[in-house]
């Protein structure tokens, strides 16, 4: 097995997106017919960086897994040499390749390369230095492997596009970002790849600059994210100050020797990072650029909710995770803002019209729920979701991309339906993506992650019953809405055969022009479809096979340097006995949940299919009206934030408009002024006045001396 | 002396006083020459006969020669005293007088004052004479770089006003004899003055 | 010389005072440039007489070495004063101060 440096990861979609911008001028001057073999070599190039990107992450991961399964039975200090030792009976894993791992003090297995001393002055040293640890393994092969698909999708999706040189390249870059960001050693290097998301996204979100709407959007994207940028940056400042060095591994151990759990600083520190990831991962109250951002191409959406940008807040805090432990407040506050943003997302999803819209919002709630499980301190759970959620998710946008590719542009589900007759293949692909977005119990990826999430937040000292509860709910909610967007989109009548249905707007037909999506699209989305059904495998409950493979790769780079953790409840009994009635709840629970979903779904299945004519009974219901209004509109959050921050604003322009300041400085002014003519006009020009002030001065010379001889009022040398 | 100081202090006090309120140039010039005199006497009753030839040499001598001479180049006709008449008229006095007065009243209680360091040493101990002798030989030892400092600046005086005084044909020499009043430099950059902030300065 | 010792510092340093006042005076009162030049000799003079009184109350040169100075300053001040005047004549047809105030603020 060669051994891969780490910046090869980052380095090929960095050099492809290079590429892409050296031949995108050409590829767009040049005519349609005669750039369709150069922007076919754009894609190729495109497409083969983030391939390779995905080969030499495999590569470079490959020890660590080596480590972790080679040595499977072994915990704890003996796992290095029982590593190697387990190789060799492996045979697969290669004794030197596990050798060049390293322990951190918690014995996770790493990966640390230092490509040069970045800056090195005054008291602070930062090496420009990459560092693969399970989380980054995790994070590197979604990025990747989703990625790679999403690009082989683009390909196709995006070859009638005129300018399709910047469009790989602004893709390229943004994986690129995202590679370093999820690679970066220290704080500063993860900084850089946040920022570059950040930049990326606005310019995709923007691609199709020409509409103001693209503009808007993506500017919107960008300054609710710069939000949590801010803080961010506030972050590294106080972290440096205190520690003097941005490694995060290294502050990690300092944490724990540091400071108590509940220490001012963690809270403060961990409270910024919260408030970073809050903008990146568009949670509540930064949660309204994500609906907006849908005016890029469907590639980009689905890039950007199902493998980077939107998950860099949940690795954020996963991998600073050791810090949130020392701040219990902020894990609180976590762990409700997760879950508010979980259900006040999966309501407003719930009444969305647009078929990426109800995915954003379900991006949205499902990235609730991850902050859910960390504000828990169920970082595994957080991080499996993240796994299973980049599958699904991305398939459900690449769908929904075909879906408007065929319909001629069309985005209103109220007005689609009957594909399902016309292209069974894709509704089976949206099928099964929308199944695990509503985590269809046993068969689906979603059924396990979520799971976990609410068996966290159950049993998490911090987690009680009502939030699991909410979040049951939340889960019914999102079996509601899967179904109604599948269901709307798919299946029922076609829009022209109901035209004479009022609770259709405008009943123009799309069946006509009808265009199938080509083979490729559909192809690249199996992969995708697989990986909605199976990853969930990879770590199943106790009572369903228990299979742990996922916490036992990724467990490790959760412990913390100090033993220090949140899960209370289980320390102490061990045995077998609180073992299996722990399981035998963890089933009940399940079950529980599991019937929500399932009456979840059935609501929808009756509402949307069995029986729409009931939706016009309950449209009459002003309540629900209502209740769809404010749906629709996204609690309006919109319009809150408006009030809160835009009318301040205004209101604050409207009153510096006078320039109070510049008043202070101009009335300065013109007090200088008015003193220059005052003085002035003691010079009048004629010697007489000039003599007779040059007299009075020697009087009061003359006077002041005179006075300080009759009253001593300073010491006079001469001793009189 | 003592007569001789204090005949020579009254003389040269009203005749500098006559010299500073006539109205005819060449009369006060010639006051300022008796006042000079009446102070070269002061010196010589204080003790110090060569700065009292000097003071007739170089002041009496020199320096009025040099105003009559600039008298002569003003060319004062009748008309000019007439003018100094008008302008030394009835109102006028009361503020330089009452200012001057103060000065001296002040200069005064300062060096009749109370201050041991003036009356009490004084009054006890008068002015004595100053060998020449010793003006000489301070003049040519401690203060030598001094004297040459004067020199200098007698030199450049002498260049400065040679310089300032040549007759220059051009824009700024437009009205050398003429009785009208110009008044003030004519160019693009002269500001006009209103009328009401040059009152009570008639210069016909 | 020792009849001279009758006279006390004091009157010498009251005669320098009033021709002081005398020429201040004259400065004050007076806008032709002339005598406002001749008022500054009189000034001039009132410190000389101060300074020789003072050298020799305390017999030292040092009271007359300064007279000399401020005769060598007052003819090198005469000089150029002298010849402002007659530019300024020149120019402005007029030695009268009053209208020189082109400087006033």
């Amino acid at each position: 097995m060669p051994s891969v440096p780490l910046w090869t990861i980052v380095a090929a979609p960095l050099l492809g997106g290079l590429i892409c911008a050296a031949l995108a001028s050409r590829a767009k001057s040049s005519r349609v017919d005669d750039g369709r073999a150069l922007r076919a070599a754009i894609s190729a190039v495109a497409c083969c960086a983030v391939g390779g990107s995905l080969v030499a992450g495999v590569l470079a991961s490959w020890p660590l897994f080596a480590v972790t399964f080679g040595a499977a039975p072994a915990q704890g200090p003996a796992a290095l040499a029982a590593a190697v030792a387990g190789n060799q009976a492996a045979g697969l894993l290669s004794p030197q390749a596990a050798a060049s791992v390293d322990r951190w003090v918690t014995g996770m297995p790493y990966v640390r390369e230092t490509l040069y001393t970045w800056i090195d002055t005054g008291g602070i040293a930062l090496d420009f230095s990459l560092w693969l640890d399970p989380l980054s393994v995790l994070m590197v092969l979604v990025i990747t492997s989703v990625g790679l698909l999403i690009h082989l999708y683009a390909a196709a999706y995006m070859a009638d596009e005129r300018d399709l040189g910047r469009f790989f390249c602004y893709l390229n870059l943004f994986c690129a970002a995202m590679l370093l960001l999820v690679l970066g050693d220290g704080l500063m290097t993860l900084f850089v790849g946040w920022e570059g998301v950040g930049a990326c996204s606005y310019l995709l979100i923007g691609f199709w600059y020409d509409k103001p709407a693209n503009g808007a959007a993506a500017r919107k994207a960008f300054i609710v994210t710069r939000i949590g940028d801010a803080a961010f940056l506030l972050a590294m400042l106080v972290l440096a100050w205190n520690f003097g060095t941005l490694r995060i591994a290294e502050i990690l151990e300092r944490v724990t020797v540091v400071w108590q759990p509940g220490h001012p600083i963690a809270l403060a520190v961990a409270g910024l990072l919260l408030l970073a990831a809050l903008g990146k991962s568009a949670q509540v109250p930064l949660q309204i650029w994500l609906p907006d951002a849908m005016a890029g191409p469907t590639p980009v959406s689905a890039l950007l909710h199902a493998a980077t940008m939107v998950t860099a807040g949940v690795y954020l805090i996963a991998r600073c995770h050791t810090l949130f432990l020392f701040a219990p407040a902020v894990l609180a506050m976590t762990a409700t803002l997760g879950t508010i943003t979980a259900i006040s997302a999966a309501c407003s999803a719930l009444g969305q019209r647009d078929i990426k819209r109800v995915l954003a919002y379900s991006t949205i709630s499902q990235i609730g729920f991850m902050f859910t499980a960390l504000g828990v301190g169920a970082f595994v759970a957080a991080m499996f979701h993240f796994f299973t959620h980049a599958f699904f998710k991305a398939l459900l946008f690449l769908s929904a991309g075909s879906v408007t590719h065929s319909l001629d542009g069309e985005t209103d589900i109220t007005r689609m339906g009957g594909l399902a007759r016309r292209l069974p293949m894709l509704t089976m692909l949206a099928g099964i993506g929308a199944a695990a977005l509503a985590g269809v119990p046993l068969v689906t990826s979603g059924f396990y992650s979520k799971d976990q999430i609410l068996w966290g937040a159950y049993q998490a000292p911090i987690g009680n019953a009502s939030m699991w509860a909410v979040l049951v709910l939340t889960a019914a909610i999102t079996a509601l809405y899967s179904m109604r967007w599948y269901l709307l989109v798919f299946w029922g009548e076609g829009a022209s055969e109901r035209a004479a249905d009022p609770d259709v707007d405008v009943g123009s037909g799309h069946s006509s022009a009808l265009h199938r999506p080509s083979r490729w699209l559909l192809w690249t989305c199996v992969p995708l479809a697989v990986g909605a059904l199976f990853a969930g495998f990879v770590q199943t409950p106790e009572r369903l096979g228990g299979v742990h493979a996922f916490e036992q790769f990724i467990g490790p780079a959760f412990l913390s340097p100090g033993g220090l953790t949140l899960r209370a409840r289980s320390d102490g009994e061990g045995s077998a006995l609180a073992a299996e009635a722990e399981h035998a709840l963890e089933l009940r629970l399940m079950s529980v949940s599991s019937a929500a979903v399932v009456a979840g779904l059935l609501l929808g299945f009756w509402l949307y299919f069995l029986n729409p004519g009931i939706r016009r009974l309950l449209r009459a219901s002003p309540i629900l009206t209502r209740l769809r209004q404010v749906w629709a509109a996204g609690w309006f959050a919109d319009e809150v934030a408006d009030a809160m921050v835009g009318q301040t604003y205004t209101t604050m322009a409207l009153l510096l408009r006078s320039d109070p300041a510049d008043r202070a400085v101009l009335g300065g002014a013109r007090g200088v002024g008015w003193a220059h003519r005052l003085v002035a006009r003691t010079q009048t020009g004629r010697l007489q006045t000039y003599v007779a002030a040059l007299l009075l001065g020697v009087l009061a010379l003359l006077t002041v001396w005179l006075w300080s001889e009759l009253l001593p009022l300073w010491p006079t040398g001469a001793g009189g | 002396m003592t007569g001789l100081f204090y005949v020579s202090a009254v003389v040269a006090v009203i005749a500098c006083l006559a010299a500073v309120t006539r109205a005819n140039a060449m009369h006060a010039l010639l006051f300022l020459v008796t006042g000079l005199f009446a102070i070269a006497l002061v010196f010589l009753a204080l003790g110090a006969p060569f700065i009292a030839a000097l003071e007739v040499i170089v002041y009496a001598g020199a320096i009025v020669v040099l105003f009559l001479f600039a008298l002569m180049f003003l060319n004062f006709g009748p008309q000019a005293v007439g003018r100094e008449m008008q302008q030394l008229g009835a109102h006028g006095w009361a503020a330089p007088a009452a200012l001057s007065a103060v000065l001296l009243a002040a200069l005064a209680s300062a060096i009749v004052s109370s201050d041991p360091r003036f009356t009490a040493q004084a009054a006890l101990t008068a002015v004595s004479p100053v060998s020449i002798e010793d003006v000489g030989a301070s003049l040519f030892g401690g203060y030598a770089v001094a004297v040459e400092l004067a020199s200098l600046l007698l030199l450049v005086g002498l260049v400065g006003a040679m310089w300032i005084g040549r007759q220059r044909s051009g824009v700024l020499a437009l009205s050398g004899t003429s009785a009208e009043p110009p008044a003030r430099l004519a160019g693009p950059d002269s500001v006009p003055v209103p009328d009401n902030q040059r009152e009570g300065e008639t210069v016909t | 010389m020792s009849a001279s010792a009758a006279v006390p510092l004091e009157h010498v340093l009251l005669l320098g005072a009033a021709l002081l006042a005398v020429g201040a005076f004259g400065a004050l009162r007076r806008r032709n440039l002339l005598f406002v030049l001749v008022s500054i000799e009189v000034m001039l003079n009132g410190a000389a007489v101060a300074f020789v009184g003072a050298g020799a109350r305390w017999q030292q040169p040092d009271g007359q070495i300064f007279v000399l100075f401020i005769m060598t300053m007052a003819a090198a001040e005469v000089a150029v004063g002298l010849a402002l005047l007659l530019r300024i004549r020149a120019v402005t047809g007029s030695v009268d101060t009053s209208g020189l105030d082109r400087l006033r603020g």
